[in-house]
């Protein structure tokens, strides 16, 4: 007794119907699918690009605010930290390194980060190509930028918002030509695209004191306490997690806020806690109506494939044969679905973090874990489950009635 | 009737079949009938349409349970077996020729021939294969893989005798098997039945067609679900092999 021979030319004779439904089963599974993982995909690919900002110090406010501007590299409005604690915080022994961050500027939409050598080298660790600046005229490129080591730009004041360098109200080249002496290795961050160059030159184009003498062509620290302006975050490396938190404590005060990026990821995901309970709700939507498309495409496909059954039942196939080809006939098409639905999940996800890396610089690698792998089997099993169930009602009919009807 | 002649073949003893209406009346299709089938006899069933000739084709198939009387086969009565018993009897031992052949116009030609070979086994074995294919050419028709539902009404009549012979049963329930067909091939057909029931199978056909009928061995007129005119047959001690 096999079914086989005969689901599959029923199959291929009502392939249009059973691709539709196929289909109809696949949109569901890959709406599931791609919502969850590129849920993960955007929590795992927001922390990793967090990952080398131990702690970050900025003006008090939104926290939310400073990651997105200086981790996530957004165009923001962040409050300056004042000149003193700046000085304080930057020359602080607690710390393996403090890295001031500015920005203001931009070359071809790349944004420009005025920071440290040690931050560009501790977030690149070590460089992909050439060496980290050592003047104020020289620049680090990130992984993606289109730009050559050896290369020489101007860079535009103002950042271009949304890539669109005409918002800004008074977009114009600043007089210094810069050169490109270094390559970071990808961090899977918005600094991949970005271009560094010395704070120094960031504070020297907005006619702000430079952080070191009169005249003095020194980049990086220690910086003269006198001539430091406030910079609006500030990243930190501590020497020891004691250290660290003994750090954020320090800073978190009226004038100031310390916090660790990571933990405010954490905090950001359960605020949109919320948005994944949605996401699991509309998941579940989304497997109810793939199981309604499976009662009703098994009801509509059974109007052809009934008479044939009642032939084979006349002809004096056994029940179970018949059971097994109804059965067969659409666990075949669930599966199918199950498994298209899998695929075109992954590619819907794959291809929404490619929109969104290219947005946002935050480099997203979809995944297929276990809870994409549950919901599908769960589909898939329900279906087969559910699948007994005409399969039942068409073996257990009386032949009699059957054969009048059809 | 001879106890060891119901023993021996196919019987059906004051068989009555009725049908309920959507409002409950019950309508008597067949009664009365009380009629042998003999192993290596071919019985023509005819009377007008309505008559109750299919009707009394699918009791003694098991596809009908009748409300009286009873249907004996060998030392089985059929009509008291349960559904599946039933199925599982027709199986292995009735051949059936729909009236509208019921072919699974899903399947080629061949497939439509081997399909009952699938019920026993995990494929089809290559001697029923081949059994099928000999079967398609000796009924003059072409083995080609399209869809049944291409063919002609007289292929696809062959196609659903084909598919009744092929596990080779004891008894063959034919309904108006030649309906369909030109002189030539109705008379073909009546051979092959004819030369069934020469191996000893119990052939039942039923027909308007002249040609089977005066070739068959018994004849059962039906008139209003019961038997008219006696079942006599014409040419009674014409035919080689008829012990009658
Ligand atoms: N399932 C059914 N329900 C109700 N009445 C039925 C059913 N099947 C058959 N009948 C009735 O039983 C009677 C006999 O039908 P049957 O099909 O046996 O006739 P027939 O002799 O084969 O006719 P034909 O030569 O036209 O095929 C008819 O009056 C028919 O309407
Ligand atoms: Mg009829």
């Amino acid at each position: 007794m096999n079914p086989w021979p005969i689901v599959r030319a029923f199959l291929v004779r009502h392939r249009w119907a059973a691709l539709a439904f196929v289909f109809l089963v696949a949109a569901g599974v890959s709406l599931a699918v791609a919502l969850i993982s590129q849920e993960r995909a955007l929590r795992t690919g927001s922390a990793r690009a967090a990952d080398r900002f131990d702690l970050i110090v900025a003006a008090p406010g939104s926290q939310t605010d400073v990651l997105l501007t200086a981790v996530f590299l957004r165009p923001g409005t962040t409050k300056l930290l004042p000149p003193e604690v700046t000085v304080r915080l930057l020359n602080d022994k607690r710390a393996a390194f403090v890295a001031p961050i500015g920005f203001g500027d931009s070359h071809r939409s790349a944004p420009i980060v005025g920071t440290t050598s040690q931050l560009v080298t501790h977030l690149s660790n070590e460089l992909q190509e050439g060496r980290v600046f050592a003047r104020r005229e020289e620049a680090v490129v990130g992984a993606a930028s289109p730009m050559k080591v050896g290369e020489t730009f101007q860079p535009t004041h103002g950042i271009p918002r949304d890539g669109n360098p005409e918002e800004d109200a008074d977009p114009h080249e600043h007089g210094s030509m810069i050169t490109v002496v270094g390559r970071m290795k990808p961090t899977g961050s918005p600094w991949d695209s970005a271009i560094m160059v010395p704070v120094e030159l960031v504070w020297q184009l907005h006619s702000l004191p430079y952080g070191h003498e009169e005249g003095s062509e020194a980049v990086g620290p220690p910086f003269d306490p006198a001539r430091t302006p406030g910079v609006p975050a500030a990243v930190v490396k501590p020497t020891t997690i004691a250290a660290a938190y003994q750090l954020r404590n320090a800073y978190t005060t009226n004038e100031s806020m310390g916090f660790f990026p990571a933990e405010a990821l954490t905090r950001l995901y359960s605020v949109m806690g919320d948005l994944r309970q949605l996401m699991s709700l509309l998941a579940i939507v989304t497997q109810a109506l793939v199981l309604m498309a499976i009662v009703m495409g098994v009801l509509l496909l059974f109007r052809f494939l009934v008479p044939q059954l009642i032939t084979l039942r006349a002809l004096g196939a056994p029940r179970l044969f018949i059971a097994a080809i109804a059965w067969g006939f659409t666990a075949t098409l669930v599966l199918a679905g199950v498994g298209l639905g899998l695929v075109a999940g992954y590619g819907l996800s794959y291809g929404v973090s490619q929109w969104l890396a290219a947005d946002t610089g935050v480099e997203l690698t979809p995944t297929l874990d276990s809870s994409e792998y549950l919901i599908a089997a769960s589909i898939l099993a329900t279906g087969w489950i559910l699948a007994l169930l005409p399969a039942y009602v068409v073996q257990r009919r009386s032949l009699a009635i059957s054969l009048a009807e059809s | 009737m001879n106890p060891h002649d119901a023993e021996a073949g196919l019987s059906v003893f004051q068989l009555g079949a009725s049908f309920c209406d959507v409002t409950g009346d019950r309508f008597d299709a067949l009664s009365g009938i009380t009629a042998q089938f003999k192993p290596g006899r071919v019985t023509a069933i005819v009377g007008p349409s309505g008559s109750g000739k299919t009707t009394l084709l699918h009791c003694i198939a098991g596809i009908l349970v009748p409300s009286s009387g009873e249907i004996r086969h060998g030392g089985v009565i059929v009509s008291s077996l349960g559904e599946s018993a039933r199925d599982t009897w027709r199986r292995h031992n009735c051949g059936m020729v729909f009236q509208d052949f019921r072919l699974i116009d899903e399947l080629t030609v061949l497939e439509n021939v081997t399909t009952p070979a699938l019920f026993g086994h995990y494929r089809v074995p290559s001697i029923l294969r081949e059994r099928a294919r000999t079967l398609i050419r000796d009924l003059g028709l072409l083995e080609r893989s399209v869809s049944t539902s291409r063919l002609s009404r007289g292929e696809r009549q062959r196609v659903a005798l084909a598919r009744a012979l092929l596990m080779d049963p004891a008894i063959i329930l034919a309904d108006e098997p030649t309906a369909s067909l030109d002189r030539a091939n109705a008379a073909s057909v009546a051979k092959t039945l004819e030369g069934l029931a020469g191996q000893g199978k119990a052939v039942v056909c039923v027909t308007h067609d002249d040609l089977l009928v005066s070739r068959a061995h018994e004849v059962i007129s039906l008139k209003a679900g019961r038997i008219g005119t006696p079942a006599v047959d014409p040419f009674v001690g014409l035919r080689a092999g008829d012990h009658a």
